[in-house]
């Protein structure tokens, strides 16, 4: 499932560092949680229940048990069958009833949740290609095209991880962990504080290897990254490594980056690994604590304290607490496996909302260019019909009249300062300038000049405003749509 | 996984066998690996099963048993830890290392494929299967030694552990196990193609924000915002609606799961708890009950994990078939045997050449080419888009192997050099050139690793290159972004120039490699050759009449044959091609 990681270019791609760095802004999971409310609430809401519901199911499977042996069993043996049978019907019974409805919410809540994931997954997609069009082409200059991309691509997908798995998965923990505390608390506060002792370990070691984890994570990543900017800049220019017989240069340096991206993939794989073993057995060893512990209770019948009273403990008792506590150290173990995804989502959907914050090309052009034709006057009209000619229409809001000006593809520039980057000026108080287009009108395209905001604009560019109305017919008699046209010509060099 | 086993005439065993040659030496770490796993389980199985005597202690009258199998499982779980985290570590180990081996094996076939091979599996392709293809393979590779081999062990311990307690009520469990693993294989089997169909479109959906991020100028300039957001909208529709479905699918999963778990947990209840007590405690005891429970637990959600190995290695199958199929290739292109290792000079000769691209092409890019150039001479080459140009000066350093005819450099067929000394005596300005992210010094080390910096500084100046790098600020320190991108056409243009002249080469190749420098540069750089470098060959590809007029020859290509050869002079006179295009030239120069 993994999707190609295209994330930051090269060594010096930019953007790669402060993409980590801006990880997890506080009110980003506030902020997805809105976005997925605002689309899906009644669903959402039903979600919730059901998750909630499916939990419970699970859980108290083991108070049955526990029912079971103490109210069935144990008083079973000695008295034979006839006489616990109504007990064992009932307990059977409503042990069912709770299995169907665990079974159908989990149903109900799983199908939601594939609209639901996918929907709002498809809504964010959307919103980020609609903020992305009306980007200036600054932003692109700005950012590294592999980390642009990477949102569409990494962290799209880490968010339906998230929505679609870690949240239901984690909320359905909580509560699971919730309702066995309670339980445990029920039966015995002496288990349960080996329970809480053993939880804090598991916890604690959880924090470190995960910690480690997710930092060996970000520089596996990293390397990745690296790597494959390597493999993509050797590949694009192969033919280049052929003509100059790079090839063992190429593999040098490639050996270096895939060494080192080893040596990170094999740290965090290890942290990742080692994580669910060590939890696994912890558990394994709270287990057997517990029965020891619960064997020595039992047999010294020592006064055992719960919130439901005092009262001595029974074999049914220690039975169920170890169901229990296995099932807790196997929710802490999917719970601890989730946070990392939930951080990732998080930190994904931040930069999601980053580039649909990013702020779009101002557009204060009021000039558009319409299709016109000329009436027997020779005044140049608006029209509909595709005529070949094309004018600027121009409101002009003081007077409230329009006038049209027939495109030529005339183009001035007067005291103009231009700039790449704000501290760097290519382009200094440009006096004055003509396009060639005065003297052959078809040659050069009008060049729509606001493909690059003007960062410290002292002048005017007088080229008939107006990016909005220009469609196919016009542009398409330029020749190089980049960024050729005679402003590029004094722009370079 | 057995319906599609001839794939490019690979089968599973020879894909297998070609990916295991990159083990080597993690070996060691791949065969541990399973060992510690099994291990593992082992000892985990067993826990439950001694749990249940110590259960049936607890109601007992002494501390002794208690203690004496709590301290045994204490020492079960401690080694069972240790072992979990050695398989851990060496799975680590294990699958980053065959990924690194994959990586650099990969990496160095491709560095040994001729233009052709990179032709025909494209750029983008072998980029991929040496990025995601690994990556999948590495995820594969290790779920294969780890959980493909816990879960299938843990699943059989389980089920003697629960045979040993109680027979017949352990049959429930081997009864569940079909009937589970046939609902969830089948749902993988269902949602697998739905899969594989997303992921072609979401390739798809991402290659159109790819497009739009790297040309967003001419989306732009062209006013396609609103096309191109209808064109993304629609293609994340459909990713969406094929996702829905492979999800809902999919949904039915954990109900299916839990359902045979609580008939099998329900099951247990009604029987254990029936058996206990008709046998008085005596056949069957509470202890073993909650050891079976634990064990049905186990031996279901081992069916889950299972399918999950399924699927996720059924989808790096096909990584493996496409990595395996770049292993597997013989390279077109390779130096013969005892083969000739100088380049006497620079002369170059074309006997009835002919050259098709590919052996499906029926047509063909270079038609009976006739061409003899002494060495040292310099040759222009002009022609309209797609006259077969490019493909001519290409079989020259034998990137492409001419389909029949022979091509000679130095008076041999170049077939019969060391590829190596072939293109280090002749230098190609490809026509699509790039620079490399690096200083501009390292990519001026590209066409001699140890020049000196004034060696440098001379071919700089050689192709005007010098002093626009004065004006950096790092001069010959400036980083240069990938692609070269952070300099203009024209600059790289002549930094791509300076590169090739840093080889010193015999002969010397330009592809159109100064139509973005202006005329009056363009002519420096045409003298600076004349002057400093009189004794290489030198081929110029143009557009521009100018660049070219000065030759000693020109030759004029239409169609993949060369229709004009001559002087300027010989050529104006002649009033054909080469005369049309001058007059163009020229008439629409004195127009403007
Ligand atoms: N790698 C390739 N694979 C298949 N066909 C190719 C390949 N490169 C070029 N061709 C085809 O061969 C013909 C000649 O192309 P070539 O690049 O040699 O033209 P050219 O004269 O260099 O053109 P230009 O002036 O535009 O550079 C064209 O029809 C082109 O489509
Ligand atoms: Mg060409």
């Amino acid at each position: 499932m993994a999707q190609e990681n295209r994330g930051p270019r090269g060594r010096r791609g930019p953007g790669s560092l402060k993409d980590v760095k801006n990880a997890a802004k506080p009110g980003t999971a506030k902020r997805l949680i809105k976005y997925l409310f605002h689309y899906y609430r009644p669903q959402l809401i039903v979600v919730t229940i059901c998750i909630i519901l499916s939990a419970l199911a699970s859980t108290v499977a083991t108070v049955f048990m526990q029912r079971l042996i103490d109210e069935v069993i144990t008083p079973g043996i000695t008295e034979g069958f006839a006489a616990v049978a109504a007990k064992f019907v009932q307990i059977l019974a409503s042990m069912a009833i709770f299995y169907l409805v665990g079974i159908f919410s989990s149903f109900l809540y799983t199908r939601i949740m594939a609209t639901v994931t996918q929907g709002t997954l498809k809504h964010m997609r959307d919103d980020m290609f609609d903020r992305m069009e009306t980007l200036p082409i600054r932003y692109f200059d700005t950012h590294a095209h592999g980390s642009i991309m990477s949102t569409y691509t990494n962290d799209t997908d880490a968010i339906r991880q998230m929505i679609g798995q870690s949240l239901p998965m984690f909320i359905q923990s909580a509560v699971a962990i919730i309702a066995i505390i309670v339980m445990m608390l029920c039966y015995s506060i002496w288990l349960s504080l080996v329970v809480a002792v053993m939880i804090w370990i598991m916890l604690a070691l959880t924090g470190r290897i995960g910690g480690e984890s997710s930092a060996y994570m970000t520089r596996q990543q990293k390397s990745l990254a690296s790597v494959e900017g390597y493999i993509e800049e050797q590949m694009n220019g192969a033919r280049v490594v052929k003509v100059f017989n790079h090839e063992t240069r190429s593999r040098q340096d490639f050996k270096k980056l895939n060494d080192e991206l080893f040596s990170d993939s094999e740290k965090a794989n290890s942290a990742g690994n080692v994580l669910m073993p060590i939890l696994n057995n912890l558990g394994n060893i709270m287990y057997v604590l517990l029965a020891i512990l619960g064997g020595l209770l039992v047999f010294s019948h020592a006064v055992n304290i719960s919130l439901t009273g005092m009262g001595t403990i029974t074999a049914g008792i220690i039975v169920s607490f170890l169901s229990m506590s296995r099932q807790l150290s196997q929710t802490i173990g999917q719970i601890s496996n989730q946070v990392s995804l939930i951080a990732m989502g998080i930190a994904g959907a931040g930069r999601v909302f980053e580039l649909m914050d990013e702020k779009p090309e101002e557009d204060n052009g009021y000039v558009m260019l319409v299709n016109a034709k000329k009436d027997a006057d020779g005044n140049l009209t608006e029209t509909d019909e595709k005529t070949g000619l094309w004018a600027w229409k121009h409101f002009h809001k003081a007077d409230g009249t329009t006038t049209y000006v027939e495109l030529k593809g005339d183009i001035q520039m007067e005291h103009v300062d231009f700039s790449y980057n704000p501290d760097h000026e290519i382009l200094t108080t440009y006096r004055s300038m003509q396009s060639p287009a005065r003297r052959s009108p078809s040659s050069v395209p009008p060049v729509p000049e606001r493909r690059r905001s003007r960062t410290s604009s002292t002048g005017s560019m007088t080229s008939q405003t107006g990016r909005s109305g220009m469609t196919g017919s016009t542009s398409q008699r330029s020749k190089s749509p980049t960024f050729e046209g005679p402003l590029a010509w004094c722009c370079r060099t | 996984m057995r319906n599609k086993n001839d794939r490019n005439g690979q089968t599973l065993g020879s894909v297998i066998h070609t990916l295991s040659g990159s083990v080597r030496e993690y070996k060691k770490a791949s065969i541990l690996t399973p060992l510690f796993v099994a291990g593992e389980v082992c000892l985990e199985c067993i826990l439950p099963f001694v749990m249940a005597e110590l259960i049936d202690d607890l109601s007992g009258n002494s501390v002794q048993p208690i203690l004496k199998y709590g301290a045994i499982l204490l020492a079960f779980a401690m080694c069972s830890l240790l072992f979990g985290v050695l398989s851990g570590r060496f799975a680590a180990t294990a699958s980053s290392g065959f990924a690194k081996n994959l990586r650099t094996d990969l990496f160095d076939k491709v560095q040994d494929l001729s233009f052709q091979d990179v032709d025909r599996f494209s750029t983008s392709s072998l980029v991929t299967r040496m990025t995601t293809d690994v990556t999948n393979v590495q995820n594969a590779y290790q779920m294969l030694i780890r959980i493909a081999v816990r879960t299938p062990l843990m699943m059989l311990f389980s089920l003697i552990m629960s045979f040993t307690i109680n027979a017949r009520i352990a049959l429930i469990f081997l009864c569940m196990v079909p009937v589970l693993a046939v609902i969830i294989f089948g749902i993988s089997l269902k949602v697998m193609p739905v899969f594989r169909r997303i992921f072609r479109k979401y390739d798809a959906m991402n290659e159109s924000v790819e497009e739009n991020v790297s040309g967003i100028r001419v989306v732009k300039a062209f006013v396609r915002e609103d096309y191109e957001k209808d064109k993304f909208h629609k293609a994340s529709g459909t990713v969406q609606k094929d996702f829905t479905m492979a999800e809902k699918i999919l949904a039915w999963n954990t109900p299916a799961m839990n359902a045979c778990m609580y008939v099998a947990l329900f099951l247990v209840s009604y029987l254990g708890a029936r058996l206990i007590i008709n046998t008085a405690g005596t056949g069957f005891t509470t202890g073993g009950l909650s050891s079976l429970i634990t064990y049905g637990v186990q031996i279901l959600s081992s069916i889950m994990m299972l399918s999950m190995v399924f699927v996720m290695t059924s989808m790096a199958q096909e990584s493996a078939e496409r990595i395996a199929e770049v292993l597997n290739y013989t390279p077109t292109l390779t130096s013969p045997e005892n083969a000739v290792t100088t380049v006497p000079d620079g002369s170059v000769d074309f006997d009835h050449v002919s050259f098709q691209y590919s052996s499906h092409s029926k047509r063909k890019a270079l038609t009976d080419i006739n061409l003899h150039i002494k060495s040292g001479e310099s040759v222009g080459i002009i022609g309209g888009t797609g006259s077969s140009k490019s493909t001519l000066i290409q079989l020259i350093p034998r990137l492409y192997d001419a389909t029949d005819g022979v091509v000679k450099v130095g008076g041999r067929d170049v077939k019969t050099y060391d590829l190596v000394s072939l293109r280090d005596a002749v230098a190609v300005v490809l026509q699509k050139n790039v620079l490399f992210s690096g200083t501009i010094l390292d990519n001026m080390r590209w066409g001699n690793e140890n020049a000196t910096e004034e060696e440098i500084e001379r071919c700089c100046r050689l192709a005007c290159a010098d002093e626009f790098i004065q004006q950096m600020p790092d001069k010959y320190n400036t980083w240069i972004e990938q692609g070269g991108t952070n300099v203009s056409g024209g600059q790289k243009q002549r930094l791509c120039i300076a590169r090739a002249l840093i080889k010193k080469p015999k002969i010397l190749i330009l592809d159109d490699s100064t139509s973005a420098v202006d005329t009056k540069t363009d002519a420096l750089i045409r003298r600076a050759f004349a002057e400093e470098i009189p004794d290489t060959t030198k081929i110029i590809i143009a557009q521009r009449i100018t660049s070219v007029q000065d030759c000693d020859m020109i030759l004029v290509m239409d169609g993949g044959r060369i229709v004009e050869q001559g002087t300027h002079d010989e050529l104006i006179s002649k009033g054909g091609i080469y005369r049309e295009i001058y007059d163009s030239q020229t008439g629409r120069k004195e127009a403007v």
